[in-house]
């Protein structure tokens, strides 16, 4: 697998794909950084928010990188399809750490904030981070690994999830009978309502990190029922 | 042994059924050869046999050790060089970077692109790119060999090497392939079917004739061999060489040779 991976990784690098996602980020990171005495956790909140886009942008570049005759030498040689999606996956995961590492120590590193970091507030950090970065990859996953790809649509319907994951929040306060609807887009909300400055370990903060974890637990089982189910 | 079995198996692809009531049934150690018109089924039914695809009707068993697969055409956007290429394929099967680069140059010389083993695979030729696909499938060991229209963009001496190549194999070493030239069809195959709008209308088995000759010979000088097409050749003493030729280009060979004031030693029929 580690082979497939390296296989992936260079690949994905070699075709450049991922500097317009990257630059994206970094830059945002910059600007989110310009001023310096910044809230800790609302900072936090607004970086992951930038992880769960350029993520969603890099796993669609790397899940549609390969023409169909590389994809069926690689299945022969890996041996199954579901291996192959998910070596694309830790593939992602790799690319995930470095932005990820870079969001949470930059900051840091330049004493952006106006307080200190505390033991509680890296563990939120690395949770909203992950599970952020998680969710744009399971989001580019299913507009480009599955039938979702053929359609002609496939970035604007992926960019329509994301904001509605986004904005879900507002919607809801708009129009209640919305939530009935908008519980299927990816949860962000019940990890960044908790990245602000009134932050403290609750039963609500640990039923919604369950709920989000149930959440990615199931959408992965999807994303890959629906991948086989195009691959057959 | 069987390793493929199928029951009235079909294939729809995007509503479009491209196999129909499909029942065959491959053993271990078949060279299997799928002929058919273009657009007739054969890379669809060599895919469903390699598990590419999956049937969506009737039944399929598959009991498939390692699987080497040879699309028709290589991929154009792989951007790697040759040797980067096969190395990081090779170890997706687990196999040692030692072991691996002396297969990928044994094969690189039997194809005879040991030159292009650095190059960017994007700079590559449409041939060069096509023996770097066989590679990549010989170089880890497969039970079983699938290739779609391999002779595919190969020139004339080429087929005949890939011909010798995939002839010299054990015979426990399964090949299906798709195939419209009759070199490799009656130079490999003891099975051929036919497909004809993704349905399956004949399933023969074919005597495999003797169809190559091993000569064992003396050169004068190391020239001669390499001067002659269509053959396979390796060095065992100085001046001692082993050839293996298509029969049909025996005769012509043994002719140029004796001219050259070789010595034959040793002529033998292969199967």
């Amino acid at each position: 697998m580690s082979a497939f991976v390296r296989y992936e990784l260079l690949n994905f690098i070699r075709s450049l794909k991922f500097i317009p996602p990257v630059v994206l980020y970094l830059a945002w990171i910059f600007i989110l950084y310009a001023y310096k005495n910044v809230p800790i956790l609302s900072s936090y909140g607004v970086s992951s928010i930038a992880i769960y886009l350029v993520m969603t942008w890099i796993a669609m570049g790397m899940l549609s990188i390969e023409e169909e005759s590389e994809k069926h030498i690689l299945f022969s040689h890996l041996g199954s399809k579901w291996r192959y999606l998910r070596g694309k996956w830790y593939a992602l995961l790799l690319m995930m750490v470095p932005l990820m590492l870079f969001a949470v120590f930059f900051p840091i590193f330049t004493g952006s904030f106006k307080a200190g970091m505390t033991i509680e507030y890296y563990l939120l950090t690395f949770f909203c981070h992950t599970v952020f970065a998680i969710l744009g990859a399971l989001v580019g996953t299913l507009f480009s690994a599955t039938r979702l790809a053929d359609n002609k649509y496939a970035w604007l319907s992926a960019v329509f999830v994301l904001v509605c994951s986004l904005a879900s929040k507002s919607l809801i306060e708009t129009a209640v009978f919305l939530k009935w609807i908008l519980w299927i887009f990816p949860p962000v909300f019940n990890v960044i309502d908790h990245m602000d400055n009134d932050f403290n370990v609750n039963n609500g903060l640990w039923f919604d990190l369950i709920f989000v974890i149930a959440y990615i637990v199931l959408a992965a089982t999807i994303a890959v029922w629906l991948f086989l189910k195009k691959e057959r | 042994m069987i390793i493929f079995e199928a029951d009235k198996a079909g294939k729809k692809i995007d509503g479009v059924n491209i196999l129909h009531d499909l029942s065959i049934c491959i053993s271990r150690g078949e060279k299997v050869a799928i002929t058919g018109h273009n657009g007739s089924g054969k890379s669809s039914l060599l895919k469903l046999i390699g598990g590419i695809y999956e049937n969506t009707s009737g039944q399929v068993r598959r009991g498939m050790g390692k699987t080497g697969y040879v699309p028709e055409h290589f991929p154009e956007n792989i951007r790697f060089k040759m040797q980067e290429y096969l190395l990081l394929i090779g170890k997706m099967n687990g196999n040692s970077e030692s072991e691996l680069i002396k297969k990928i140059h044994k094969y690189a010389e039997i194809f005879a692109i040991t030159n292009f083993l650095n190059t960017p695979l994007k700079k590559c030729s449409k041939g060069t790119k096509q023996k770097a696909g066989i590679i990549q499938a010989l170089l880890i060991d497969p039970d079983i060999l699938l290739l779609d229209e391999p002779l595919t963009g190969l020139d004339e001496s080429t087929q005949v090497e890939l011909l010798n190549e995939l002839a010299s194999i054990n015979t426990g070493f399964t090949i299906i392939f798709t195939a419209h030239e009759s070199l490799l069809i009656d130079g490999l195959a003891n099975r051929v079917i036919t497909v004809a709008n993704g349905r399956i209308i004949a399933d023969d088995k074919k005597e495999k004739k003797e169809k190559y000759k091993y000569i064992k010979v003396i050169v004068p000088n190391q020239t001669v061999a390499s001067e002659i097409p269509n053959i396979r050749f390796h060095y065992i003493e100085e001046r001692t060489v082993e050839i293996t030729v298509l029969s049909e280009h025996s005769d012509e060979v043994l002719t140029r040779l004796l001219e050259s004031g070789c010595s034959i030693v040793e002529l033998i029929e292969k199967r």
